[in-house]
């Protein structure tokens, strides 16, 4: 069977817009959550390509959170070894990173209304381990077993995590009002 | 009698009903991506899915993994060899270093034969000397 019409790439296909979805939030950058899922595929076929199916799912959320876990490590690291020449980034080029982001951002070539908008924004401000507890408990449907093994963490870490997402969404998008 | 309605109710409500529409946003989001993403997200599992090792690597591997005695063996082979590598080149330097120290001598013990020779002549001759003076003292007195 090739591998591009194998059980493993139509699993690829279901979950690949969700994971770079996924990614985007966690790192607010395309190039980058392009980079976090294609290395989780790629992981993912080096070291399950011949596990059963059925824990595809549980397997591969795993590696793409270690992922961008190990992107927020590397990200750390250059911050500190580099923190000097971050203050002599231009504000021209600032102003094209801004740029490129905003024209590449699924948001807004997507049916570009203020109310997704402001769900995503609110999703991004949430610190990070309360978003991954909402994206993969309320988006991806894990349950709260799955979701600690994912995250490394007790049960009782990822209802924390979760209750605390939950509400910071609320405060941050009670301006909405009745659209929410 | 109908029971008091749970406090906590319209929260979890709300909550429910906030984390449907966020995921619903959310579905949208991954339901139209751009087509550049698209694209290349299809690229990245292409490329995923056609990674191969490489094969040679891969034999090796398998072999160890299916030989572990071959590991074993190979292990202590190349342990040998080492270990006979440095025991050759310490003695080789050791007879080495020990006959730079004989050149050495030689080459002192030559420059001293000559002064030594010159000694025994002096030496032979001051043995002479005493044997004849003793011989004309002896003729003298006699």
């Amino acid at each position: 069977m090739s591998a591009r019409h194998s059980p493993l790439d139509a699993f690829f296909q279901a979950v690949q817009s969700r994971a770079f979805v996924t990614a985007k939030l966690a790192v607010s950058n395309e190039d980058d959550a392009l980079d976090i899922v294609q290395e989780s595929m790629l992981k993912m076929v080096k070291s399950y390509r011949d596990t059963d199916p059925e824990l595809w799912g549980g397997l591969f959320q795993r590696i793409l959170q270690n992922t961008i876990r190990d992107w927020y490590r590397r990200q750390k690291v250059r911050k500190v070894m580099f923190w000097w020449q971050q203050h002599e980034v231009s504000e021209e080029e600032l102003d094209i990173d801004e740029g490129s982001t905003q024209q590449s951002t699924p948001i807004q070539s997507l049916a570009d209304t203020q109310y997704k908008k402001h769900i995503l924004a609110a999703l991004k401000k949430l610190p990070k381990r309360q978003q991954q507890a909402f994206v993969l408990r309320a988006w991806w449907e894990h349950n709260t077993e799955e979701t600690a093994e994912i995250m490394g963490c007790s049960q009782g870490s990822v209802k924390t995590h979760f209750s605390r997402a939950l509400s910071a969404l609320q405060d941050q998008l009670a301006h909405l009002g009745s659209d929410l | 009698m109908k029971s008091p309605k749970n406090p906590f109710d319209k929260t979890s409500d709300a909550e429910k009903e906030l984390t449907k529409k966020v995921s619903s946003v959310l579905d949208q989001e991954a339901e139209a991506l751009p087509a550049h993403i698209q694209v290349r997200l299809n690229v990245a599992r292409n490329a995923a899915l056609n990674f191969k090792q490489d094969k040679s690597s891969r034999e090796f591997f398998g072999f160890l993994s299916n030989n572990s005695w071959a590991v074993g063996v190979t292990a202590f082979a190349a342990m040998f060899v080492v270990v006979v590598a440095v025991v050759f080149n310490s003695s080789s330097s050791l007879d080495d270093s020990s006959q730079l120290v004989d050149e050495l001598n030689l080459v002192v013990v030559n420059e001293d034969l000559p002064l030594l020779q010159e000694d025994l002549e002096f030496y032979v001759w001051l043995q002479e000397q005493d044997v004849s003076d003793l011989d004309d003292s002896s003729k003298n007195s006699g």
